[in-house]
């Protein structure tokens, strides 16, 4: 019996051989993408941030998106920093009032980061992969969210999906300071993953 | 990347299930390649015996070639057949005649036992037949479960969230049809055979029988 399991081990080797040759070009292989941080990491405030601007840029926001290329020193410095502190909360995301000006109640910014970070799955956490998006939207005096977009993709579909995720699920925040005198707040929040 | 990578990136329990899967089909594969062996030199054995037998039915000079009796399955039930048949002669029981039938079960337990073991080892392929599949189907609610479970902790349906899980099931399921369908085969091809050898075990031992039988009633009459 046992040269039968040996020649039929033989046939099986074969086999195997040849269906293993065959089948290389076949099968792709299925991208391995490793994140193994999550942090929110924020854009940097742009030097005029404190002081109002002017009227015209209310009705020009994509104005607003662009970065001075003297800030890209700053941020790269803030993402380092962010590399050193686990988790949350990094709280100066880059947040415009709808008039422009600068928006200083941190502590709705850390009630706002939270509620988001508790949304989030990110689908990298914990894999060596560095992937960067930008998500747009908007606050009303009461704390609803509205107006969400991606404003910067990462390029990855799956990670897209779950930061537009995290802050279509977080829906409601609490109402905006009485003291914030505007009708709603801009946030450009950026979801940075990555070591 | 081919068969093997995909194989090595399979879950624990897809792993599991194909290395069972491999172990079953090298099994099927030696039964079927001995099975068909013992057939082959069984029916090489058998025809030398018949011509011979065809030749010289006498049971005198059968005795004489006891040698060719002990190789084929024809042989050991004649053989069987002829002891009982020598016995019942040699006796001094009036009723020799009506005891033949003795003849006839002693050739009938040879072929039983010359059946036995042509079937054994015959249950494992059956079993194989009926458990790949079902073990390639559990690797494939396993692989959906996978998926799913994934689905739910990442919070996404996207596509290389669900892909793992459902490659590991689709492949389970290649692998247990893969050692299913021939097991299946070999399993039905041995059976026809050992039923058309047993079918004609019991042309032979009729036949025999009744040459036994005349010779016996010949010896009480003289």
């Amino acid at each position: 019996m046992n040269r039968y399991y040996l020649f039929s081990l033989l046939l099986h080797s074969t086999i195997f051989s040849i269906v293993g040759i065959s089948t290389r070009s076949s099968f792709k292989k299925i991208p391995q993408i490793e994140v193994y941080k999550v942090s929110f990491a924020p854009l940097p405030q742009p030097k005029v941030a404190s002081k109002p601007l002017p009227l015209e840029e209310k009705t020009k926001p994509q104005k607003e998106k662009k970065r001075p290329p003297e800030n890209k020193k700053k941020e790269i410095k803030q993402e380092t920093t962010s590399k050193t502190t686990k988790g949350l909360p990094d709280i100066t995301p880059r947040i415009y009032t709808g008039s422009g000006r600068g928006f200083t109640y941190s502590y709705y910014l850390n009630i706002l980061l939270n509620k988001i970070a508790g949304n989030w799955n990110n689908p990298y956490r914990e894999k060596d992969v560095i992937l960067k998006s930008i998500v747009y939207f908007e606050v009303d005096k009461d704390g609803v969210i509205s107006n969400i977009r991606l404003e910067y993709d990462s390029g990855d579909n799956l990670y897209n999906e779950s930061t537009i995720r995290a802050v279509s699920l977080t829906k409601k925040l609490p109402p905006l300071p009485e003291e914030f005198s505007e009708d709603y707040l801009k946030v450009h929040l950026e979801f940075l993953t990555g070591k | 990347m081919n068969i093997f990578q995909v194989f090595l990136e399979s879950g624990f329990v897809a792993q599991i299930i194909m290395i069972i899967l491999v172990f079953s089909s090298i099994s099927s594969w030696a039964i079927f390649f001995k099975k068909l062996h013992d057939l082959k030199s069984i029916r090489r054995m058998n025809q030398n015996f018949f011509t011979s037998y065809q030749i010289i039915k006498n049971s005198e000079e059968i005795e004489k070639q006891l040698y060719l009796l002990d190789k084929s399955s024809y042989g050991k039930i004649l053989k069987s057949g002829l002891e009982e048949f020598k016995t019942l002669k040699t006796s001094s029981n009036p009723k020799k005649v009506e005891l033949a039938d003795n003849i006839k079960l002693a050739m009938e337990r040879t072929k039983i036992s010359e059946i036995e073991n042509l079937e054994n080892s015959l249950p494992v392929l059956g079993t194989i037949v009926a458990t790949a599949p079902f073990l390639g189907l559990l690797g494939t609610v396993w692989g959906i479960m996978e998926a799913f479970l994934e689905i739910r902790a990442r919070g996404s349906a996207h596509i290389t969230v669900v892909a793992p899980g459902i490659s590991d099931a689709l492949i389970t399921t290649v692998y247990g049809l893969l050692v299913a369908i021939p097991a299946l085969v070999f399993n039905n091809s041995l059976r026809s055979r050992i039923i058309k050898l047993d079918s004609e075990l019991d042309k032979f031992i009729s036949e025999a029988f009744a040459n036994l039988k005349k010779k016996l009633v010949e010896s009480e009459e003289k």
